[in-house]
């Protein structure tokens, strides 16, 4: 079964397979919604999938399952590395984000994924609510000291490239239970 | 510098420091630091960024280290500072320019520790 992150505009109807929600207020790079779908072939379960839909197909890399009653906060951040990054570098900045939840104590659930076209990575998390991004997630030093320096322009380590699409809205339940 | 605690402003730093540190051929300092002065430093303050201090130690007997500390208020400012530096074609050119001159250089974002006592 493959994971599929869809960005599309306000005012898609999906499958009930597809959990998903208008992106908030702060969210950047947004087309207006978000969904998460879980299926062998998209177009079979979504077949009035919009034509200017962002199609992103997960490959995992790393991801852990952590139980969260109710509602929550899901954050996709969609990113490109640069082309031409050495092989090392991308699997340093990939084991520095997958780190991230060791160190900061409001992501529950998380993943991150490879994947193809536009962007190169997906990373993903769920939040308890909104503070839990806001706050300790953006605050927490291991982000700022550490994990930045690979999104830095102004640093020589940066490795991806500068347009992103930080996304985030509330779901009813788990999101990233499998 | 900031505590794992319970408490909603646990982490919370009154600031961020940055350190560039440009490693850089004897020849090319002046040019360099021409251009840092010219091109970089007055649009420091615009993005949020105060500078310390700077040093410089021999890396060895052909290049110098240039240390340049930057103090930022806060977690929020710091980031603002990153957006702004993105959206600055005058920083990224002057970065361009530098790692074409430069033998090496980083940047390490530092969190403030409390003064032993």
């Amino acid at each position: 079964m493959t994971r599929w992150v869809v960005r599309t505009p306000p005012g898609v109807r999906a499958p009930h397979c597809a959990s998903g929600g208008p992106d908030l207020p702060g969210s950047t790079g947004p087309l207006g919604m978000t969904w998460d779908v879980a299926a062998e072939d998209l177009p079979s379960v979504w077949p009035g999938l919009p034509s200017g839909a962002d199609v992103v197909p997960l490959i995992p890399v790393a991801a852990e399952h952590v139980p969260l009653a109710g509602a929550r906060v899901k954050r996709t951040l969609l990113l490109r590395v640069r082309p031409g990054t050495p092989d090392a570098a991308v699997r340093r900045f990939e084991a520095e984000l997958a780190a991230m939840p060791r160190h900061i104590t409001s992501i529950h659930s998380w993943a991150l994924s490879r994947t193809t076209g536009a962007w190169t990575h997906v990373w993903e998390q769920e939040f308890a609510d909104l503070d839990g991004l806001t706050g300790e997630y953006l605050r927490h030093p291991y982000h700022w000291t550490c994990v930045d320096r690979w999104f830095d322009s102004e640093s020589p380590r940066h490795i991806v490239e500068p347009a992103l699409a930080h996304l985030f809205r509330w779901a009813e339940g788990p999101v990233l239970s499998r | 510098m900031t505590e794992r605690g319970d408490g909603a402003d646990k982490y919370r730093t009154d600031r961020v420091n940055v350190l560039d540190r440009i490693t850089i051929r004897l020849e090319d300092l002046q040019s360099w630091l021409d251009r840092w002065h010219r091109r970089y430093l007055p649009g420091a303050p615009t993005r949020g960024m105060r500078l310390v201090r700077r040093w410089r130690s021999f890396a060895d007997d052909s290049s110098v280290t240039v240390h340049v500390l930057w103090e930022v208020d806060s977690i929020s400012e710091f980031y603002g500072m990153r957006r702004a530096a993105k959206a600055d074609p005058v920083v990224a050119e002057f970065w361009a320019w530098t790692d074409e001159h430069a033998v090496s250089r980083e940047r390490c974002v530092l969190e403030p520790m409390e003064d032993p006592s």
